[in-house]
């Protein structure tokens, strides 16, 4: 059970030519480990963050989860492999606004058999900290309690695979401190495989393992291991 | 967490946009419901009308001869109603208020099937009224039409009976034999909606004029008339109502309960004379002179020993000595041609008007032998001459050349003397055969008389040719034959379409049998069919015509198709803007792991419950639709439509059909609107991008090509257009230009914004309408559809437009479609004169003033076999076309237009009436008839073929060789007079009439003749206004069309206001920022205004642009009228419902607080 990640490439056509957006990139992380990927803008580091999560494909280079290429899958399988392996964190939580705290962290569930998903999406409301809130639209709550919201739906297909676009970008200095610790905390209770990619240094401080993304290119960040 | 339950979440959080497709769907549902309720209430109306027109009446026996009453009696059926059905005009006394097509009515209390209007002794008097007390009873139309009530006086103008054919030598056509009047009094008015007042066998949308008179009152009025013929049964009637029954065993019955004389035959015992020799055989005679051929074919069948017996009545037999000497005389200089005819007639050796009989003269007794000791046979070229006291032929020798002149009538009354020349075979002595006056049947107004100076001879005769010895011979032998010759001679010389045989002289085998037993032994070989006793089954029949003649529910769907494609468009376009705006939620779903058939499936699903939800309320909005389009109907159609019997119908089947159908191309739609689904990356919809990033170029180089071949094809089908010569072929390459050049348009307008090369420079009002043109091209797949949807509208409704018709310039000419007739005039009662003679003008005693406006105005009389108007005017399916017999006068002159023939030869490309002579190989019967008439309500084409029964009921074939084209004909049929009488013998004289006159006095001609035939109830009418109400309905149609075009335009309108909504709404951020750099609402709010216009303009511009020349030819050939006020007033309300729509959106828009809208930014 690991992510491996072997010279990735992305390229974007523009009138002007190819844009490459992700250059060779490698990596390799196991189940319980944690990265933070930082970077200026537009330097590819969301890029990489989808592709892993397969909405997006590599120009070329291989992902493997469990050394299981999925973009050698079909549609329907890429579907079911992302609702089964893959979570996702967004810097806009994305939450339906029709729906409720409850009904938005089970919208995974629909396509993926729900059988005591109510239970554990209760469970992880209460681990989020939201028990009081289940019932409550997401207009009725603050912008750290949605990105909750969002982690707990990112967990509720147990994903051997979590990732975190800008999960704290919106939020305060507070709430964004919550939110780090309790996506580390439940990352580590689930030993799934945590990819963060932020701006915030604050956040990235969390995780043990840091990479910089300069000009598409994965490199290690000053000061860590 | 279901898929339901996430499914109604959306539904409800959407509502608004929701909302929008929703309506759109409504409106959809509604049009396409709406259309086939039309159908239906059409259908359903005619059904209906045609019920309540029928009322008990299941099946009708209506002949146009006069039978037993007794007939009615023990039918198998549930009620019988014994009938005279006359029709006729009427006027007050004074002979004002005249109306014509009215319907007299000869019933008793048994037609009224329960509580007779004024009591039953009205219907059935113990004791016949006096003439000045007799009453009538009105039903509403007339007695409104002719502005009577209860006590008021009615004078009907009916066609007298007659004794023979009036197109016979025998026949009286003067207006005071022709015409009858019958004056009543109003016993009561029947209510409107009463089943007297509506009550008719051929049901149509207007209400029939019936007059009921009790039936004896009209017997004794129809015997009083036939009391010198004597050729009525005792209480005669022409028709049989019936309730219940089948017309099989209806048919079945009456084949076994028709005498002889309900055929109008007689089988008589001639009976011994003074001083004749008793006959010994029976003799079957007709009371209409002529037995018909059907009786001579029965009696042949019936094995019984027959001589067919043909009589005539000679002006003049003379010497041929004579004859040439008044010939030399003729040619003799200075001897005018009157000359000729006093010496030819008053000439020492002239028998005058005797009667000759054709025979077979070698008939062994009782029926013969004809021949005189010596004579073996009777040549074909030979005669016999009868000695009597005083004739001046008894000293000609056998063999001398006799000379036999005689009336042979001619076209339109017109009575021809023609002599032929037979050899004497021999004098014979009047005894025995000889002297029999009963080979002359009985003719009232001849035989009749006790001297021959009280002959009331139809015919010109001369009494001062009469000598003593003529008086003598009739005092004491009246009709005996004074010459005969052989049948073969008199068939040939004397049959006419009414028959060749005066009498068929009978023995029976035994010789001694009653005429009860002659009579039924012809019955049991007569069928019923063959004397026009037909029950129809009249309910069935008209039923099944009240389905239409065209699919009111097709057509208006048709009509409807673009309103109904302009919702689809805006369903489709306001589901991909809900599409558009959910963009990140549809893309969250697929991060989460959704498959996208997944999210198709539940937007799919959401869109499916709209549209389900939408049909259904759609089903009520088209009740409405189609009752709004009723409302349009009864008031545009020619001549209104009486909106009571206009009723709405709601059928089941019809709502199933639309609702099925608008929910399936709904979700159809809807599909279509969510295929960008299927190319959009979920990381470019999570950050709520639907559109393609790439491809622009392919889709370039295709709208290049579209663009090319759009223009290319454009100026083909315009050149086509102008070199061929149909009027379909060359409307279909003008609008085919049109189109093609509407796509061309349309393929710039996307390249152009999809080339991305729109500049905005400068500023100021300038600046800010180069940005609003940018904008525009900024979704160019939303911008494209609303322009193409506007430009498409506008060139139908343009194009339509130029399509309204009129009859033409040339209409009046020779070639046009009047033949170069200005007038065109219908009589009830026929005309028997050629009406272009002063004499026939005498005839029907014209009034000085009248026969002064017609010295120069010349008539072409036409025969009319009464049918169904198979023009687009009558409602119902026509199933036995009304048919005119066209005068061989009309066929050599010609004209007219054609817009197809069968022309071969090159005579027959010139003057295509030649093809209505004769019949075709296969024997079917050339017919013309109108273009449209023909493929819309007829459903045929030329070289088509339609059946119609003929007098007999035999079925005849008729083959379509021409079509006119905006011809006044197109309620009927034409064929050649001759095939005419052929196939209706019985049918005599004229009733339509093409008028000659000269244009500035149509006016003075047609008062001038609606006066003096008033009687004959003639009715003219000018060709192009007759021509005008068959266009009217062609008009109407159009205005439909251009009516739902024109909404269909209005939506499209309101469909770009929503579509700019979306777009600021989209926007507001930007706007906002625009605010903030310091941009007034208002310079925002021009901007937007100026994008919308814009597009507008685009659209209205190309749709009208493509339009115009699309119709530029036809306009050019004074085809048509565009009514351009109207035309323009459509176009600028477009702009302006455009414009304000467009403009409440955006204000609605930018009055939203700045700061939010910022910050979503």
């Amino acid at each position: 059970m690991s992510l491996q990640v072997e010279h990735l490439c992305k390229d974007y056509p523009t009138r002007s030519g190819a844009l490459a957006v992700l250059r060779d990139a490698n990596l390799e992380l196991r189940p319980g480990e944690s990265l933070a990927v930082m970077g200026p803008s537009g330097s590819g580091k969301s890029t990489l963050l989808y592709i892993l999560g397969t909405l997006d494909r590599p120009t070329s280079g291989s992902v493997k989860l469990s050394g299981k290429d999925p973009f050698a899958l079909t549609e329907r399988e890429l579907a079911d492999f992302r609702n089964r392996h893959v979570g996702f964190v967004f810097q806009d939580h994305h939450l339906l606004p029709q729906c409720s705290v409850l009904e938005n962290v089970l919208i995974p569930t629909l396509v993926g058999g729900a059988e005591g998903a109510e239970g554990w999406a209760r469970t992880l409301l209460e681990r989020v900290g939201l028990s009081d809130r289940l019932d409550h639209r997401p207009a009725e709550l603050s912008g750290g309690e949605r990105q909750r919201a969002a982690i707990a739906r990112a967990l509720i297909r147990h994903p051997m695979l979590l990732l975190a676009d800008e999960p704290t970008g919106n939020l305060d200095r507070h709430s964004a401190e919550k939110v780090g610790e309790l996506l580390l905390e439940l990352h580590r209770q689930e030993q799934t495989i945590l990819v963060v990619v932020t701006h915030s240094a604050d956040l990235a401080r969390h995780f043990p393992r840091r990479l910089e993304m300069v000009d598409g290119a994965l490199q290690p960040r000053e000061g860590t291991p | 967490m279901t898929f339901a339950r996430l499914l109604l979440r959306n539904l409800v959080y959407h509502r608004r946009g929701n909302f929008a497709v929703f309506l759109g769907v409504v409106v959809g549902t509604a049009v396409l419901t709406g259309a086939l309720l039309v159908g239906d209430s059409l259908r359903g109306s005619l059904r209906d009308l045609t019920l309540r027109r029928l009322g008990w009446v299941d099946h009708s026996l209506v002949t146009g001869r006069f039978f037993r009453e007794e007939l009615a009696e023990k039918l198998p059926a549930a009620h019988v109603s014994p009938a005279v059905f006359l029709q006729g005009a009427a006027s007050r006394p004074n002979g004002s208020g005249r109306v014509n097509k009215v319907v007299i009515l000869g019933v008793d209390e048994r037609f009224w099937h329960g509580e007779p209007p004024v009591g039953k002794d009205f219907w059935s008097p113990k004791d016949l009224p006096e003439l000045d007390r007799r009453g009538v009873v009105l039903g509403s139309a007339l007695a409104r039409d002719l502005g009577v009530s209860k006590g008021g006086r009615v004078a009907f103008h009916l066609q007298r009976l007659s004794a023979a054919p009036r197109e016979s030598f025998l026949g009286k056509r003067k207006a005071e034999d022709v015409l009858t009047t019958l004056e009543l009094t109003v016993a009561t008015v029947l209510p409107e909606d009463s089943f007297g007042s509506v009550f008719s066998l051929n049901p149509g949308p207007t209400a029939p004029r019936n007059a009921y008179v009790p039936l004896s009152v009209l017997q004794d009025e129809l015997h009083s008339q036939d009391r010198k013929a004597r050729s009525l049964p005792e209480r005669p009637v022409n028709a049989l109502l019936v309730q219940g029954g089948t017309r099989d065993a209806l048919q079945a019955e009456l084949g076994k309960r028709l005498r002889l004389e309900d055929w109008g035959l007689d089988v008589r015992v001639p009976k011994k004379r003074f001083g004749d020799t008793a006959p010994g055989y029976l003799s079957l005679e007709s009371k209409q002179m002529f037995v018909e051929p059907a009786a001579v074919a029965a009696v042949k069948e019936a094995g019984l020993t027959a001589a067919p017996t043909l009589v005539y009545l000679f002006n003049n037999l003379s010497s041929v000595r004579q004859y040439a000497a008044t010939a030399a005389a003729v040619t003799a200089p200075g001897m005018p041609p009157v000359g000729r005819a006093l010496a030819a007639y008053y000439g020492p050796l002239q028998v005058p008007y005797s009667v000759v009989a054709a025979l077979d003269p070698t008939m062994p007794p009782p029926l013969g032998p004809f021949l005189p000791k010596g004579v073996e046979k009777l040549g074909d070229d030979q005669i016999l001459v009868v000695q009597w006291e005083g004739s001046p032929l008894n000293d000609a020798r056998s063999g001398e050349p006799l000379a036999l002149t005689y009336f042979q009538p001619g076209d339109e009354g017109r009575l021809h003397e023609e002599t032929v020349v037979l050899r004497l075979a021999a004098t014979v002595p009047l005894k025995g055969a000889f002297r029999d006056r009963n080979l002359t049947p009985r003719f009232a107004g001849l035989t009749d008389r006790t001297t021959i100076g009280e002959w009331e001879a139809p015919f010109p005769f001369d009494r001062s040719r009469l000598k003593p010895a003529d008086h003598e011979y009739w005092a004491k032998h009246q009709a005996t034959p004074r010459a005969y010759v052989t049948l073969k001679t008199g068939q040939k010389l004397w049959a006419s379409r009414f028959g060749s045989v005066t009498s068929v002289r009978l023995v029976l085998p035994s010789g001694k049998e009653p005429a009860q037993t002659a009579a039924e032994r012809i019955l049991s070989h007569l069928r019923p069919e063959q004397g026009g006793f037909v029950f129809d089954d009249v309910r069935a029949e008209r039923l099944a015509a009240s389905g239409g003649s065209q699919d009111f529910g097709v057509l208006l769907l048709g009509f409807s198709a673009f309103l109904i494609v302009a919702a689809l468009l805006l369903v489709g376009l306001l589901f991909r803007l809900n599409l558009d705006r959910r963009a990140s939620e549809i893309g969250l779903l697929l991060a989460t792991g959704f498959r996208r058939g997944a999210v198709r499936r539940l937007l799919l699903a959401e869109g499916a419950v709209l549209a389900a939800l939408g049909g259904m309320v759609g089903l009520a909005a088209a009740v409405g639709y189609a009752w709004l389009m009723l409302e349009f109907l009864a008031v545009r159609w020619p001549g209104g439509l009486d909106r009571s019997l206009l009723a709405l119908h709601v059928t089941p089947a019809s709502f199933a059909i639309g609702y099925v159908s608008a929910v399936m191309v709904s979700v159809l739609t809807i599909l279509w609107a969510m295929r960008v689904l299927a190319r959009v990356a979920p990381r470019a919809l999570l950050t709520g991008e639907t559109a393609e990033a790439t491809g622009e170029r392919r889709k370039l180089r295709w709208s290049k090509w579209v663009i090319g071949v759009g223009l290319v094809g454009a100026a083909a089908c315009f050149v086509a257009g102008t070199q061929v010569r149909g009027h379909e072929e060359q409307a279909g390459s003008f609008f085919g230009s049109g189109a093609l050049l509407l796509t061309a348009g349309l393929a710039l307008v996307w390249a152009w914004m999809r080339g991305g090369r729109q500049e905005a420079s400068g500023h100021g009002i300038s600046g800010v309408g180069q940005l609003a043109v940018r904008n525009a091209a900024r979704h160019p797949v939303r911008s494209l559809l609303t322009v193409g949807l506007l430009a498409s509208a506008t060139f139908l409704v343009v194009a339509v437009e130029s399509f309204h018709r009129d009859a033409g310039h040339d209409f009046l000419e020779k070639t046009g479609g009047s033949g170069g007739y200005p007038l065109i005039a219908e009589s009830e009662v026929p005309v028997y004169q050629d009406l272009n003679t002063a004499k026939a003008r005498a005839d029907l005693d014209f009034p000085p003033a009248a026969r002064a406006a017609l010295r120069d105005v010349h008539f072409v009389p036409f025969r009319l076999r009464a049918g169904d108007d198979v023009s687009c005017l009558n409602l119902y399916q026509p199933r036995r076309p009304r048919l005119l017999g066209v005068p061989p006068a009309l066929i050599e002159r010609g004209g007219f237009r054609f817009a197809a023939t069968e022309a071969k030869t090159s005579e027959e490309k010139e003057n295509p009436w030649l093809l209505l002579r004769g019949r075709r190989a296969d024997g079917a019967v050339p017919v013309f008839g109108e273009a449209n008439t023909v493929t819309w309500v007829l459903h045929k084409s030329l070289g088509a073929e339609l059946t119609v029964p003929d007098d007999h009921g035999k079925p005849v074939r008729l083959r379509i060789v021409g079509l006119f084209e905006d011809s006044v004909f197109q309620s009927e049929l034409l064929l050649s007079e001759a095939n005419f009488l052929a196939l209706y013998p019985r049918q005599e004289g004229y009733q339509v009439f093409l008028i000659d006159a000269p244009p500035a006095r149509t006016a003075e001609v047609k008062a001038a003749l609606e006066t003096a035939l008033a009687s004959h109830g003639l009715a003219v009418t000018p060709t192009a206004q007759r021509l005008e109400s068959y266009l009217a309905v062609e008009n109407t149609y159009l205005a439909t069309f251009q009516a739902l075009g024109g909404l269909g335009l209005l939506l499209g309108a309101l469909g770009l206001a929503v579509v700019l909504l979306r777009s600021v709404w989209e926007r507001r951020g930007e706007l906002a920022l625009l605010r903030a750099l310091g941009f007034r609402r208002s310079a925002l709010g021009w901007l937007v205004l100026a994008e919308n216009a814009w597009l507008l303009a685009v659209g209205l511009a190309v749709g009208l642009v493509s339009a115009l020349l699309a119709v530029a030819p036809h306009l050019s050939a004074g085809g048509g009228e565009v009514l351009w006020l109207r035309l323009v007033g459509l176009l600028a309300l477009v702009l302006v419902v455009g414009l304000a729509a467009g403009a409440a959106a955006v204000a609605a828009t930018l009055r939203a607080p700045l700061l939010p809208a910022l910050r979503r930014e």
